[in-house]
């Protein structure tokens, strides 16, 4: 299929098609850091060492798609903040817009997911892991196997900590989800389709966690990803303004 | 007539004398895990108070819970099928809060406060918990978050005296299953523990029995005796005995469930499962007069022995030990000098420590059998006899050079000082020291020497048998008297 690359400015956004090479980045509170989005829905932390990868697909009972295998997704890019329209037949008639921006609290991001008019089952998918603890080559693919070595997932409920990087040396990346969320350890070798990685088990060296929730029509869902620190302890019923917040920056 | 009045003597009678028992659904626990029933366990527990004391019972169910407040001569029993439920924080609401405490800056969070738990009590006696029930910590945080309604503890005493805990099952526990500071008199016996974070944490108590008792605790210290500054001021922990327990560094949740699993080798310190019995790292306070016996590890750190605060750690006794597939030392013994106390706190002292009948199949060998003190300040009077250790081996010719450095200040660990330059024995700064009948192998060839001494003054080896034929040499000595070695 050929490639069109469409660029079209709206006041300071920058739209583009499913199609486009470029990959965005997002920058956060230090200057050193950035959320690398090699393909849409997939955020890489480098802070500055790779902190992990959250990615995201689409399940619909037995079925479930990669963001990449539908057809339109329409990426707004503005300056620390990226949004998507995503459509496709197994979003039924209706549309999914998601809005990513860089936290200035703290190192990290805050996401507002909104689905219109999608089917009953609809389900977001979404895998959290890869922080190697280590620089990472951009250029090469950041959600590797090698990169989710020794990587700790305590999740409570909806709140993970990934802990990562070396004795006397450990670091840490937190994430926030919705409180239904549903989660199971998972095997990042089998990242074939959201499903299989969702079923494929605990037992692995290539540990990454996986999980899904509901999305329901005309409701505004928010995840979050960040350092914590003294000044940046979250939770989720915080990351509404947290959002506002951030869109006001 | 007369028969009705002894009927109404014998009514008054028999209400006088019945036991008093306090069941929390009268006083409007509902027990569907969903409704929030600490209130009404509370106010069962007052009732109890009121009467002069008496037992709280948990019938059958599964009662979602906030903190629940002990009292003095309350017995808290959890009858079979009954589950306290910790119930996660919803806006803002949940645990009591951490309260202030001036002297938070020498321990971790966790170890500073106490009534951001599930069960707290302070300044009590005459208190048990007991019971075939589970204590299910579900939400309770291992974490930092210090929000409002977080608790992070399930079961914490502090300045306590006549406390039994017996019998009950723990699981997900959040920092620690039980957190005692300051009790004394204190039973735990029988408890199956599956969690989290720590076990058992035995912080600055005196004359505890800890029996019986199941620990699987992969992601940290399973029994840990510990002497911190929480409490305001120095106070050591001693007359304690540790007898008939296993612990364990299995898949979380899976000793519960009894599948013993091995998929999650990790632990979140990144130095792979812990799960071990320990004293320390909290050490401003001493350690004294203990016995370690009768039990076993099995897939998890090994058995460390920590002074780091200024504590005195002496007269300790510790045998019939086994352990399996052991992910780093089998013995650590460390005097170090992180001095988390107050200023002018003087280094610690380790002394007088008998390891006796000891058993170790599968061992990393990365550390080996590690003994550090300082340089001034040496580990004293230590006696390790009849000990077989199976190490795996794998050492290189490159890692016998190495120079461990003296990381004084440095959170004790095996992995502190890097790999180290001997394979069965590193012993650094220390005095008298005597290993007897001790025999050592290795699964696959190992290129270090055997044992290494530096700095130490008076060493006996008494019929120590290494199986090491790829060794260049047994012993290197640095700065160390000549060992008496006894074939």
């Amino acid at each position: 299929m050929k490639r069109i690359i469409v660029l079209v400015c709206l006041f300071s956004g920058v739209l583009l098609s499913s199609n486009a090479i470029s990959k965005p980045e997002l920058k956060t509170k230090n200057e050193a850091a950035s959320i690398v989005i090699e393909q849409p829905l997939q955020f890489s932390f480098l802070i500055p060492e790779l902190a992990g990868t959250l990615r995201f697909g689409f399940i619909n009972g037995k079925e479930s798609r990669w963001p990449e295998q539908l057809k339109s997704i329409q990426t707004i890019v503005k300056p620390g903040r990226i949004d998507y329209k995503i459509k496709d037949a197994f979003l039924g008639t209706g549309e999914l817009v998601v809005k990513a921006i860089g936290l200035t609290s703290t190192d990290g991001l805050i996401l507002q997911l909104e689905a219109t008019n999608t089917p009953d089952g609809l389900e977001l998918f979404w895998a959290a892991g890869g922080a190697s603890g280590k620089q990472a080559d951009r250029n090469t693919g950041l959600f590797k196997t090698e990169y989710c070595r020794d990587n700790v997932f305590v999740m409570e409920r909806n709140d993970l900590t990934i802990f990562y990087g070396e004795s006397m040396k450990l670091k840490t990346i937190n994430f926030l989800f919705p409180v239904e969320t549903e989660s199971a350890l998972a095997d990042a070798r089998q990242q074939t389709s959201p499903l299989i990685f969702l079923n494929s088990g605990k037992k692995t060296d290539s540990p990454a966690l996986t999980g899904k929730f509901k999305l329901v029509s005309g409701k505004k869902y928010y995840i979050c990803v960040y350092r914590q620190t003294k000044e940046a302890d979250y939770d989720y019923l915080l990351l509404p303004d947290l959002f506002s917040m951030a869109v006001s920056k | 007539m007369k028969k009705y009045i002894g009927i109404i003597l014998l009514a008054i009678t028999a209400h006088t004398n019945a036991s008093t028992f306090f069941n929390v659904k009268d006083f409007g626990a509902k027990a569907d895990g969903k409704t929030i029933d600490s209130p009404a366990i509370n106010s069962a527990i007052d009732a109890a108070v009121k009467a002069g004391g008496g037992t709280v019972i948990l019938p059958a169910g599964t009662y979602a819970s906030y903190s629940i407040r002990l009292k003095s001569n309350i017995c808290l029993q959890l009858e079979a099928g009954a589950t306290l439920l910790a119930a996660f924080p919803e806006n803002g609401i949940g645990y009591d809060a951490a309260e202030p405490n001036a002297y938070n800056k020498y321990q971790d969070f966790g170890h500073s406060h106490w009534q951001n738990s599930l069960i707290w009590g302070e300044n009590l006696e005459n208190v048990t918990i007991c019971g075939q029930g589970l204590i299910d910590g579900a939400g309770l945080t291992r974490g930092e978050s210090r929000l409002p309604g977080v608790g992070n503890k399930a079961i914490s005493l502090k300045l306590c005296r006549n406390v039994i805990l017996r019998d009950v099952k723990m699981q997900h526990c959040g920092h620690f299953a039980l957190l005692a500071t300051g009790v004394d008199n204190l039973t735990v016996d029988n408890l199956l523990i599956d969690t989290n974070r720590d076990g058992l944490d035995i912080d600055c108590c005196r004359n505890v029995r800890i029996s019986n008792c199941t620990v699987n605790s992969p992601w940290d210290d399973a029994i840990v005796l510990k002497a911190s500054y929480g409490l305001g001021f120095f106070r050591d922990t001693e007359n304690v005995t540790i007898t008939n327990c296993f612990v364990s560094g299995y898949d979380r949740g899976s000793v519960m469930n009894g599948t013993y699993l091995t998929d999650e080798p990790q632990a979140p310190d990144q130095g792979y499962v812990t799960g071990r019995i320990k004293c320390g790292t909290e050490s401003s306070g001493g350690f004294k007069n203990i016995a370690i016996t009768n039990c076993i590890f099995e897939h998890c750190r090994g058995l460390a022995l920590e002074t780091v605060d200024g504590g005195i750690l002496e007269d300790i006794v510790i045998s019939n030990i086994t352990m399996r597939d052991i992910v780093n030392s089998p013995i650590f013994l460390r005097l170090g000098a992180r001095m988390r106390s107050p200023e002018n706190t003087a280094v610690g002292q380790m002394k007088r420590i008998s390891i006796n009948n000891v058993n170790v199949y599968n061992a990393d060998s990365r550390y080996g059998c590690l003994i550090s003190g300082l340089p001034g300040h040496a580990i004293e009077d230590i006696k390790l006899s009849n000990i077989r250790i199976v190490y795996k081996g794998g050492g290189t010719a490159e890692q016998a050079q190495l120079t461990p450095p003296e990381s004084e200040k440095l959170y004790p660990e095996p992995w502190m000082f890097g790999i180290i330059p001997s394979s069965a024995f590193y012993i650094r700064h220390a005095k008298n020291i005597e290993i007897s009948d001790v025999d050592i192998s290795f699964m696959q060839p190992d290129f270090r020497p055997s044992i290494q001494l530096d700095d130490v003054k008076g060493s006996i080896f008494n019929h120590v048998r290494i199986n090491q034929p790829d060794a260049p040499k047994t012993f290197v000595l640095i700065n160390s008297d000549e060992p008496l070695v006894y074939k």
